[in-house]
C-alpha cells in the first residue's frame, strides 16, 4: 500500500478510537491515561549518554533521529543494506503490524525515523547490529519504526537498546518493530530497555517466519515509568520456529505489561516462551501469553512459562497464559509460578559455606539468568549479565 | 580431640520424635557406616548434623571438632569443615556448577582466614581435585544439579567434597540410585579422598556400598537408636540376616 | 483401568440422550416475559414476606441496567428474555405435599426413569437423602425426618423462606449478592425455588445429600437457588443432579449456589451435569449460565467443589471459594465433555483473603466433535493472604480435528510470601495408545472411553461412589459416535 495512505487511515484510527482503556479487556491491567493525559510538545536537544557500542555496526538515535556522526554505519558486508527508514521505500512496511493497536496506529500515522536493516538471500552476519536510541528530551514523543529483512538462508542479529538520560525525564518512546525472516533464514534478536525513570515506553515487535526458519526474541526490561512490549510472532511456514524470552527487573512504582502472541498458522512448528519477572518494592507486572494453533497447525510443539519472583511487600503479578487450540495432534503446555526462592536450594547452599545473604542473591541471580542461557550473542550476553547484576545491587544496597 | 562427638541426640521432624538418643564418637581417619532400614532415622541424623531448619534437635550434645554445633549455623558447619553429600541434590537453573563451586570455596576459605582464589587459581584447583575425582567437563559448565542423571548428581557431590577439602564427609545414601559402575566411581572418588585427618560418616541401607568403601566401625540404626556397633564384619552379617531381628516382622 | 461394567457400553450403543424424555403433568405456569408485576407475582404465589419480594424487585431493577456478559468463548444467539416463563409449577390437589404419598404419582415415575428413587426405602440403601426440583418448583424431600432429631434442616427453599425466614434472611445474598452479575442478579429476581440446607455447630451429616433438578415445561426457564450452610464444626456432603426434556428450542438455565463453611467446618459439593445437550448439528440444548460459590468463612474452614460436566449446549459457569478464615482450604475438580456443537466455559475463582490459605484446582476438558471447550480460572492472593499456596492442573484433551480446547488461567498476586503454580497441557489419544488397546481386544470405542476415564482418574476419586460411576457411564455416552 502506498505510504501516504496508510498514514492516513492510521492517523484517522488513532484521531477515532483514541487510546485504549481498562474496558478494553488487552488493557485491562495497564492504565494508560498518563499517556494520553500528557501533552508532548517537548524541544529537541542532542542526547549526550554514554553506551557501549556491542559491535562495529551501529545507529545510534539521539532524541528520536539517526545521527549519522554518532553512527557507524560504513563497511557492511555486501548483500547488508542498513539506513534511515526514511530513505528507504518499503512496501512491506505496516503489512505486519496489528493494524487494531492504537499505540501501532500512532506509529504509522507520526513516525519519523527508524532503522531499515536488509540483508539479501543468502547473507549471513555474525556481528550484531547494534541500534542504540539515547532520549532524554524532556516532553517528546519517539516514534521510530524498524523494519527488519532477513533473505532466504540469511542470517541476521540485531541488539535495540533503549537507553534514558540519568534525570528521569518524562517522553514517550512508541516504538514499532517489523520483522521478515524469509525461508531458512534466521534473526537473533534482542531489546535492551533502560528508559529513564519518568518514561513512558511502548514497542510492538512483529515477526513473520518462513519456512524452517528462526526467530527469536529476547526482550530486557529495566527502565520507563510505564510500559508495555506487543510482541507477536506469526509461523508462516513449515518447520518455523521461535523463541520469544524476556526478563522484566521492576522497582518504585513501575508498571510494565507484556503482551505475547504466538500464531501457530502452519504444521510442524515449534515455539518457545521463557519469561521471568522480579519485583522489588510496589512494581507491577503483567504478563499475558497467548498460543494460537490453528486447524491446519498440526504437529506444533508449544511451550510457555511465566516466572515471577516477588522480593517485597506492595509488589504484584497479573499472569495470564493462554492456549486457544483448534488442532489435536499438538504438544502444548503452558505453566505460570509466583513465589519466592525455594528454601531447599538456600538450604544446600548453606550446606556449602555460602551464608544466607550470600545465597540470597545467588538465587535470585539464578532466577533471571535461566532467562539467558539461550543467548547466543556473546556481546550481548556480557552486556546483559552485567546490567542484571547492577540492577540486583542495586535492589539489594 | 574427637572428630565429632554425638551425646544423646534426640531430635524430632514436624513434632514427631525420630532420634531417641543416639552416642557416637568419630575420630580423624576413621570411616564409620550407619546402616538401617527405612524410616529408622538416618536422613534425619545427616540433615540434623548439617543443620537443616527442618529438624529440630529436642535434646543431647554434639561437638564438631570441639566446637557446640548448637552455635553453627548451616554454612558455619560447612565452613567448619562439614560436607554433607545429599541423597537428593538439589537442582538449581541458571547458576553455573563452576561459578557456584567458586562462590562456594571462597566462601570457605574467607572463614578459615585463607586468601580468596582468583578465577586462574580457581581453574587451578579445578584441574587438580579433577584428578582425585572424575567428572566431565560438560557437567561443570552446566548448572547446578539441572538436568543431571543420577549417577552424574552423586559424582557431582563427591566433586563438591573434594574442592572444600572438609574435614568431616558425610554420605547420606550416595548409593541409592546408583548403578554399579557409578557406584564404583563414586566409591574410588571417597576412597581417594580418605587420610588420617579426614573422618567419614556413610549412611547406607545396603551393605552393597561398604565393599567399595569398607568401614571401621559399623553401627545399626534402628527405630532412632544404635542398637548395635562393630566392625566391618556386622556389615556382612546383616547382609545375610536383614534388620528382622531388631525392627520385628512388621518393621520390615 | 478396569471397565467399571457392561451396561455402561450397552448404554453408550443407545445413541441417544437418555434423559430425553417429557412427562405430561400439566403445569401451573405464569405466561412469558419478565417484569416488575411477573416478579411480584412470583413471591405472591409463594406467600414470600415482604423483605423476600422486595429483594426480588431490587435485584429485577438492578438486573435492567445490566447488559449480558459478553467475555466468555461460547457463542449463541441473542436470548429473548421476553419470551421465557419465568416460573412453571407441577399442578397439584393440594397446595403442598405433605408427603410422597401427596406426590403426583406420574413425577414419582419420572424421578424412577431419571434413576432417582423418590420413594424413601429405596433411597439407595439409606444413604443419600434427595430434594428434587422440578421445573421450578421443589417436590419432595426425603429423609427429612431423620435429619431433623440431628437438627439438620434440609429442605425445599421454599419451605426454608417459611419456617426458618431467620436463616434465609441472614445467609441468603450473603455470597453472590444480588448484584453479582447478569445471571445471578436475574436468578435473584425470579428463582422459584430451590434447595436448604443447614447443618449445626459440631454436627457431621451421616448421609449424602441430594438434590435433582430437571427442566420438564417447555419454554420455562430454571432459576433455582441453594443456599447451603455448615455451621461450626459441621461436616456435610451434598451432591446434585440435572437433566432436561429432548426439545428442539434452548432453554434457559440460570442458578445460584451459596455455600457457607463457618469455622472448622467442611463442606463437600459434587455435581453431575447433565441437561440436553441438543442435537448433533447443535439444534436445541439448555443454556447453562450458573453462579456457585463458597465462602469459607471461618477459620480451618474447607468447601471442595466437584464437578462432571457432560450436558448443556452451553455450559458458563465458575464455582469459586472465598478464604476468607485463616488456614481454610478451596478445592474445585473438574471433569468438562464437549461432544458436536456443545460449548463449555468453566473453570473457578480461588480467592486468597486469610493467612496460610490453600487451594488445589484440577481441571479436565474434553473436546470432541465441533465443541469448543474452555478452562477460564482466576486465582488471586489477596495483601492479607500470608502464606497463601495454589496448585492449578489443567489439562485438555483432543478429539478429532474439528474441536478447540482452550485454557485461560488468571493469575493476579498481591503478596511475596504467596506460592502459586499453575501447569496446563493439551494432548490427544495417542494412536499408538488405541492401537495396543485394540491388540488387547478393546474396539475403538471402548479405548478411547478408557483412556479418557484413566484422563479423569483424578476428578473422578473426588466424587461419592455411586456418583463415579455414574459420571463414567456419562462420559461415554457423551463421547458417542467422536471417533470415526
Amino acid at each position: 500500500m502506498d505510504l501516504k495512505l496508510l498514514r492516513d487511515r492510521a492517523e484517522n484510527a488513532f484521531r477515532e478510537n483514541g487510546f485504549p482503556t481498562s474496558r478494553d479487556e488487552l488493557w485491562r491491567f495497564t492504565d494508560v491515561s498518563p499517556v494520553a493525559a500528557a501533552a508532548f510538545d517537548g524541544a529537541w536537544k542532542p542526547a549526550d549518554i554514554p553506551f557501549v557500542p556491542l559491535g562495529s555496526v551501529v545507529a545510534v538515535f539521539e532524541n528520536g533521529k539517526l545521527s549519522l556522526e554518532k553512527s557507524n554505519l560504513d563497511g557492511l558486508p555486501a548483500g547488508l543494506h542498513v539506513g534511515s527508514i526514511m530513505d528507504q521505500a518499503d512496501e512491506r512496511l505496516g503489512s505486519l503490524a496489528d493494524a487494531q493497536s492504537a499505540f501501532v496506529s500512532a506509529n504509522t500515522a507520526y513516525f519519523s525515523d527508524g532503522l531499515h536493516i536488509q540483508a539479501d538471500d543468502g547473507v549471513q552476519v555474525d556481528e550484531p547490529i547494534h541500534l542504540v536510541f539515547l532520549a532524554d528530551a524532556d516532553g517528546m514523543a519517539f516514534h521510530v519504526r524498524n523494519l527488519i529483512s532477513c533473505g532466504a538462508g540469511s542470517k541476521l542479529t540485531v541488539v535495540e537498546e533503549y537507553i534514558g538520560g540519568a534525570d528521569d525525564s518524562a517522553y514517550w518512546t512508541n516504538a514499532v518493530t517489523e520483522v521478515f525472516v524469509g525461508d531458512e533464514g534466521t534473526v537473533d534478536h534482542y531489546k535492551v530497555q533502560r528508559e529513564s525513570g519518568g518514561a513512558f515506553h511502548f514497542q510492538t515487535i512483529e515477526a513473520s517466519v518462513g519456512a524452517n526458519a528462526v526467530f527469536s526474541n529476547h526482550a530486557i526490561t529495566i527502565g520507563s515509568r510505564l510500559g508495555r512490549n506487543d510482541i507477536r510472532g506469526k509461523l508462516t511456514g513449515e518447520g518455523g520456529e521461535a523463541v520469544c524470552n524476556g526478563l522484566y527487573l521492576l522497582k518504585d512504582r513501575q508498571l510494565f505489561d507484556t503482551h505475547m502472541f504466538m500464531d501457530h498458522a502452519v504444521p510442524q512448528c515449534n515455539s518457545h516462551e521463557l519469561y521471568k519477572g522480579i519485583l522489588d518494592e510496589k512494581a507491577r507486572a503483567v504478563f499475558c501469553g497467548r498460543i494460537l494453533v490453528q486447524q491446519d497447525a498440526q504437529q506444533t510443539d508449544a511451550v510457555q512459562s511465566n516466572k515471577n519472583l516477588l522480593l517485597s511487600r506492595g509488589a504484584k503479578v497479573n499472569t495470564l497464559p493462554q492456549l486457544e487450540i483448534y488442532a489435536d495432534d499438538v504438544k502444548c503446555t503452558h505453566g505460570a509460578t509466583v513465589g519466592e526462592l525455594d528454601e531447599q536450594a538456600l538450604y544446600y547452599l548453606q550446606t556449602r559455606g555460602i551464608d544466607p545473604a550470600a545465597g540470597h542473591a545467588m538465587l535470585t541471580f539464578a532466577f533471571a539468568n535461566e532467562v539467558l542461557d539461550e543467548v547466543k550473542c556473546r556481546p550481548a550476553k556480557a552486556h546483559i549479565e552485567k546490567l542484571v547484576h547492577e540492577w540486583l545491587d542495586q535492589v539489594s544496597a | 580431640m574427637a572428630l565429632l562427638e554425638i551425646k544423646d541426640l534426640h531430635a524430632s521432624v514436624a513434632d514427631k520424635p525420630i532420634l531417641k538418643g543416639i552416642n557416637l564418637t568419630i575420630n580423624p581417619g576413621e570411616v564409620h557406616a550407619i546402616m538401617g532400614p527405612n524410616g529408622s532415622g538416618k536422613s534425619t541424623l545427616s540433615n540434623v548434623l548439617a543443620g537443616n531448619e527442618a529438624y529440630e534437635k529436642t535434646a543431647g550434645q554434639v561437638l564438631f571438632d570441639g566446637l557446640d554445633l548448637d552455635e553453627l549455623a548451616a554454612h558455619e558447619r560447612a565452613c567448619a569443615g562439614m560436607f554433607l553429600a545429599f541423597q537428593y541434590p538439589v537442582e538449581i537453573p541458571g547458576i553455573s556448577n563452576m561459578y557456584f563451586l567458586k562462590a562456594a570455596v571462597n566462601a570457605v576459605r574467607k572463614y578459615r582466614g585463607q586468601e580468596q582464589l582468583d578465577a586462574m587459581d580457581f581453574l587451578d584447583l579445578v584441574e587438580d581435585k579433577k584428578k582425585v575425582v572424575k567428572i566431565r567437563d560438560d557437567l561443570l559448565e552446566r548448572a547446578v544439579n539441572s538436568g543431571f542423571s543420577g549417577g552424574e548428581k552423586k559424582r557431582n557431590e563427591i566433586f563438591q567434597m573434594a574442592m572444600l577439602e572438609p574435614k568431616l564427609g558425610i554420605l547420606d545414601e550416595t548409593d541409592s540410585g546408583l548403578d554399579i559402575d557409578a557406584l564404583r566411581i563414586v566409591s574410588d572418588g571417597v576412597n581417594a579422598l580418605r587420610g588420617p585427618d579426614r573422618g567419614f560418616l556413610v549412611i547406607t541401607h545396603y551393605q552393597r556400598l561398604l565393599d567399595y568403601i569398607v568401614p571401621d566401625f559399623v553401627h545399626v540404626l534402628v527405630k532412632g537408636q544404635i542398637v548395635k556397633s562393630g566392625g566391618k564384619e556386622l556389615a556382612l552379617e546383616l547382609e545375610n540376616e536383614g534388620y528382622a531381628s531388631w525392627v520385628g516382622e512388621e518393621g520390615v | 483401568m478396569k471397565i467399571e461394567n457392561e451396561k455402561s457400553f450397552d448404554e453408550i450403543a443407545e445413541k441417544e440422550y437418555k434423559y430425553g424424555f417429557v412427562t405430561d403433568i400439566e403445569s401451573d405456569s405464569l405466561p412469558p416475559g419478565l417484569n416488575e408485576e411477573i416478579v411480584r407475582e412470583i413471591s405472591r404465589r409463594k406467600n414470600e414476606p415482604e423483605w423476600l419480594t422486595e429483594w426480588r424487585v431490587k435485584a429485577f431493577h438492578h438486573w435492567t441496567t445490566l447488559e449480558q456478559p459478553q467475555w466468555a468463548k461460547v457463542e449463541f444467539p441473542p436470548i429473548d428474555y421476553q419470551a421465557v416463563s419465568y416460573y412453571s409449577a407441577p399442578k397439584r390437589k393440594i397446595d403442598a405435599p405433605k408427603s410422597l404419598d401427596e406426590v403426583d404419582p406420574e413425577l414419582l415415575e419420572t424421578y424412577e426413569k431419571l434413576g432417582i428413587p423418590l420413594r424413601e426405602q429405596e433411597v439407595l440403601a439409606g444413604v443419600v437423602a434427595v430434594d428434587a426440583v422440578f421445573d421450578s418448583v421443589s417436590v419432595a424431600t426425603t429423609f427429612k425426618g431423620k435429619l431433623e432429631e440431628m437438627g439438620i434442616i434440609f429442605c425445599s427453599f421454599s419451605e426454608a423462606v417459611k419456617d426458618h425466614p431467620e436463616l434465609v434472611k441472614k445467609y441468603l445474598g450473603s455470597v453472590v449478592p444480588y448484584k453479582d452479575n447478569y445471571f445471578a442478579t436475574l436468578n435473584s429476581a425470579v428463582f422459584s425455588d430451590g434447595s436448604f440446607c443447614y447443618v449445626p455447630p459440631g454436627v457431621r451429616c451421616p448421609m449424602e445429600l441430594s438434590t435433582y433438578f430437571r427442566i420438564n415445561a417447555a419454554n420455562t426457564g430454571q432459576f433455582e437457588r441453594t443456599l447451603l450452610i455448615a455451621d461450626e464444626g459441621a461436616y456435610v456432603s451434598y451432591l446434585e443432579g440435572c437433566t432436561a426434556p429432548q426439545r428442539d428450542e434452548n432453554q434457559l438455565h440460570a442458578a445460584v449456589v451459596e455455600l457457607i463453611a463457618h469455622k472448622d467446618a467442611k463442606i463437600k459439593y459434587s455435581t453431575v451435569q447433565n441437561w440436553y445437550p441438543g442435537d448433533k448439528d447443535g439444534k436445541g440444548g439448555i443454556y447453562n449460565f450458573v453462579t456457585k460459590r463458597g465462602h469459607c468463612r471461618g477459620d480451618n474452614s474447607k468447601i471442595s467443589w466437584t464437578q462432571v460436566e457432560t450436558g448443556s449446549a452451553i455450559t458458563w459457569k465458575y464455582p469459586s471459594c472465598i478464604l476468607k478464615g485463616d488456614n481454610s482450604v478451596g478445592e474445585f475438580y473438574s471433569v468438562a465433555v464437549t461432544n458436536n456443537m456443545q460449548q463449555a466455559d468453566t473453570g473457578t475463582k480461588m480467592i486468597h483473603i486469610g493467612k496460610n490459605t490453600k487451594s488445589t484446582i484440577v481441571s479436565k476438558g474434553i473436546s470432541a466433535g465441533r465443541a469448543q471447550n474452555s478452562y477460564r480460572g482466576l486465582v488471586r492472593v489477596q495483601e492479607t493472604a500470608e502464606n497463601a499456596r495454589n496448585f492449578s492442573q489443567c489439562d485438555s484433551m483432543l478429539i478429532g480435528d474439528q474441536c478447540g480446547a482452550h485454557t485461560f488461567p488468571y493469575i493476579d498476586i498481591n503478596n511475596p510470601t504467596a506460592q502459586v503454580e499453575h501447569e496446563a497441557t493439551t494432548t490427544k489419544i495417542g494412536e499408538d495408545q488405541i492401537f495396543y488397546c485394540n491388540q488387547r481386544g478393546l474396539d475403538t470405542e471402548e479405548a478411547v472411553n478408557m483412556i479418557v476415564n484413566g484422563f479423569c482418574k483424578e476428578v473422578f476419586r473426588e466424587l461419592p461412589m455411586e456418583f463415579a460411576v455414574e459420571a463414567q457411564k456419562l462420559l461415554g455416552i457423551s463421547l458417542e459416535g467422536s471417533v470415526g
